[in-house]
């Protein structure tokens, strides 16, 4: 092999390390039109990707599972916790089986009344979904209608469905109608077709491939893991790079139970979870495996915080994290315990164990009111948000969990009680970023048509007050203009409503609430929607191919 | 490559591409999904295919796309967060650039033999503040003169892992290096 080979790869390396991708894209053209170059950087690559699954993110593997029906998957890892006993795997089989039974209940999208999740469908792939996992287009819309403002196009895969929080339903003129955010990319919002929806629906997999497959359970031989079909969701996390499981102290007391407080919300939208019975903490070596207790925050026990927007409850600490329901604005949610980390811009982070009902899992602290917790001790921040296996978890926990997890993890564990005296004097900011410009793909759709937020304002789904609040900005909030729609009530009321896109948030508001555009020149089609929009009838339903 | 040949060449090769565009988003510090990137990838690749020279390789003109797309990714949230984009900051302008890590390194190799070096006190003085597994492999890379092939056989890993790993230790000695090289051309 040349030097000048070696050079460049050292060069693409490098880059690569440091997140250079100037110089990665000029290694790269000079791969183009060199062949021995290219197969050595894909070398690299395939050695870079080997250590990644080494300590797999549970969200690339499904990716890939998903496109082939039986892709080779990557070597899975090992658990590390070599003192987690024989019966937590018990415990997960009977995990296992509640989630079974959820499902047989029909925790799904398309029976109408019941809540659900977008992931949560359990499909057979067709055999003809592996090659069109790219021939899938997704075209976003202001409105539920085709010759609304297009917001984005692409083509979807069939993960997408899996990454998709649908916040409103409705039906216009017999087409169903979905709109949604992309739960990893929240700037991501618009309608799409029901047809759309089922299109990537259909074609996703089943299960949900679990980060471990196989471990060391107990000290006297290895014991597999069984495949869950979903993300254990109910199972609160210690996250430790390649499994996780919470060691919860024994005498940690169980949650009171208490009702969430839901906003009115259109009425084809219930994303409520169902009620799920959770199963008894298990006993073992003196460690309590608990699915559902939380720990506790400092010395005041748990808090309870309260939705700012329509939120997503993940399974772990990061936007990666699989959705695992999502919450509606106003929900009051009980927060347990609290993760630290950075954001990819190297912003500290903080995200919450939250519960409802017997949901549990992981929530953003910026999407919560959180002025009823104790504030967060400012600790050193942890390594970026896709590092999981770094990221700090506080609980409370016995001298028994202190050996359990010196002795099973690389994870740096904060034990003890934090003693108020050293909690921070202010709390962790909420609000959303007035400040951020809305992203650069809104503003060249808009046209460059921006505006300003006159007053604290709701977000809705619909250029009409039956619209579902799915979020609100603040005053001050510079927005790109991307629709209109003039709203006619059917009793000579009109209201002018424009689409428009923050930086993390897109939907209508009112006219009332902005400074005056000006722009765009051109408007959308007056359309009456007819005031039965909030009695809209039931999408069609697709008749899903359960796979159990 | 006809747009049909084109999307079917991606439908192949996506499996890869997914895992390389999950890669490149780790190193980016971006939190969006590798799918989505891919697609993104794909309507790009549509958009410009006449673009595209079928007599060059076609992973790397996809994988450039990718880059190109992450790097303007980085620099809309570098605009948004008011601050340079990641790769300058790591440069101090006390350190050596990739070319003359590479360079200097190189040169010892070209004018002494194996013995000559392992006695040179440049050398060791380097090997001396690295880790021992940096040093290892330094040494064999540097003394032995292994290039990629042989230093895979050596360590028993691939050639790709070996070359990640002889550039994370010459990364890491970057600042020594650049003391030790002044003191040279002194």
């Amino acid at each position: 092999m040349s030097k000048r080979h070696e050079q460049l790869l050292f060069h693409y390396s490098s880059a690569l390390e440091r997140g250079d991708f100037e110089a990665v894209a000029g290694v790269l053209r000079e791969a183009e039109r060199d062949p021995a170059l290219e197969a050595l950087i894909l070398q690299m690559n395939d050695a870079y990707t080997a250590e990644r699954f080494n300590h797999a993110n549970p969200k690339e593997i499904p990716m890939i599972a998903a496109i082939y029906p039986n892709p080779t998957l990557p070597r899975t890892p090992r658990i590390r916790w070599h003192s987690l006993p024989l019966v937590a795997a018990l415990g997960v089989i009977a995990l296992l089986s509640v989630m079974l039974a959820a499902q047989m209940r029909g925790n799904n999208i398309f029976n109408t009344g019941q809540p659900g999740t977008s992931g949560a469908l359990a499909l057979q792939p067709d055999p003809t979904c592996n090659t069109g996992a790219l021939a899938l287009p997704v075209t976003f819309y202001s409105r539920p209608s085709a010759d609304a403002a297009v917001l984005r196009q692409g083509y979807g895969t069939s993960t997408m469905v899996r990454d998709l929080i649908i916040l409103d339903r409705t039906s216009v003129d017999d087409q169903g109608w979905y709109f949604v955010q992309v739960a990893t990319y929240t700037q991501v919002q618009g309608w799409i077709t029901a047809e759309q929806y089922a299109a990537l629906e259909h074609c996703a997999e089943a299960a949900v491939v679990p980060p471990a497959v196989s471990a060391t359970l107990s000290p006297d031989g290895a014991t597999a893991v069984p495949n869950i079909a979903q993300q254990p969701f109910f199972v609160v996390t210690m996250p430790s790079g390649d499994v996780h499981v919470t060691y919860v102290p024994p005498d940690v007391q169980a949650l009171p139970s208490f009702t969430p407080t839901p906003a009115p919300l259109h009425a084809e939208a219930s994303p409520l979870p169902p009620t799920i019975v959770p199963p008894e903490p298990i006993e073992a070596d003196g460690i309590a495996v608990a699915a559902t207790d939380l720990a506790r925050l400092g010395e005041g026990g748990v808090c309870k915080a309260t939705t700012l927007r329509t939120a997503a409850v993940r399974s772990l600490p990061s936007p990666e994290g699989v959705v695992v329901t999502s919450l509606p604005r106003n929900t009051i949610v009980t927060v347990g315990d609290y993760a630290t980390s950075r954001d990819a811009q190297g912003n500290p982070t903080v995200w919450y164990v939250v519960g409802v009902d017997e949901v549990r899992g992981w929530m953003l602290a910026t999407l919560l009111d959180d002025s009823a917790c104790p504030p967060i001790l400012n600790a050193s921040v942890d390594l970026p948000a896709t590092q999981l296996a770094e990221t700090r978890l506080y609980v409370t926990a016995t001298a028994m969990i202190q050996a359990a997890t010196a002795q099973a993890s690389a994870v740096p564990v904060e034990t003890g009680v934090i003693p108020p005296s050293e909690l921070a004097p202010t709390a962790v900011p909420f609000n959303i970023d007035a400040a951020a410009m809305p992203p650069q793909s809104m503003l060249e759709r808009a046209g460059n048509c921006t505006t300003t937020i006159r007053t604290t304002t709701d977000v809705l789904s619909l250029p009409s007050d039956d619209g579902v609040v799915i979020g609100s900005l603040p005053p001050g909030t510079v927005v790109a203009v991307i629709d209109t729609q003039v709203y006619h009530d059917g009793q000579n009321n009109s209201v002018l409503w424009y689409f428009v896109a923050a930086h993390d948030l897109q939907g209508w508001v009112s006219v009332y609430a902005l400074e005056a555009p000006g722009c765009p020149q051109s408007q959308s089609e007056q359309m009456t929607l007819p005031p039965t929009l909030a009695q809209a009838t039931s999408i069609p339903q697709p008749t899903p191919t359960l796979a159990r | 490559m006809n747009r049909t040949r084109l999307r079917q060449f991606i439908e192949d090769e996506s499996q890869v591409l997914t895992r390389t565009l999950g890669l490149y988003l780790n190193r980016a510090g971006l939190t969006i999904s590798a799918s989505e990137l891919l697609s993104e990838v794909v309507v790009e690749a549509l958009k410009h295919e006449d673009r595209f020279n079928p007599a060059r390789q076609p992973r790397a003109w996809l994988l450039g796309i990718a880059a190109n797309l992450i790097r303007r990714k980085q620099a809309e949230l570098a605009r948004l967060n008011r601050r340079e984009p990641l790769a300058r900051d790591l440069y101090s302008g006390e350190e050596l650039s990739d070319d003359e890590v590479f360079d200097w390194l190189a040169s010892f190799g070209e004018t002494e033999s194996s013995a000559a070096l392992e006695a040179n006190e440049a050398v060791n003085a380097l090997l001396a503040n690295a880790t021992p597994d940096d040093a290892h492999i330094l040494r064999l890379a540097i003394v032995r003169g292994l290039d990629g092939e042989a230093l895979a056989r050596e360590l028993g890993v691939t050639p790709g892992a070996a070359r990640v790993r002889l550039h994370r230790a010459l990364n890491r000695l970057r600042r020594t290096a650049r003391k030790e090289k002044d003191q040279v051309d002194e």
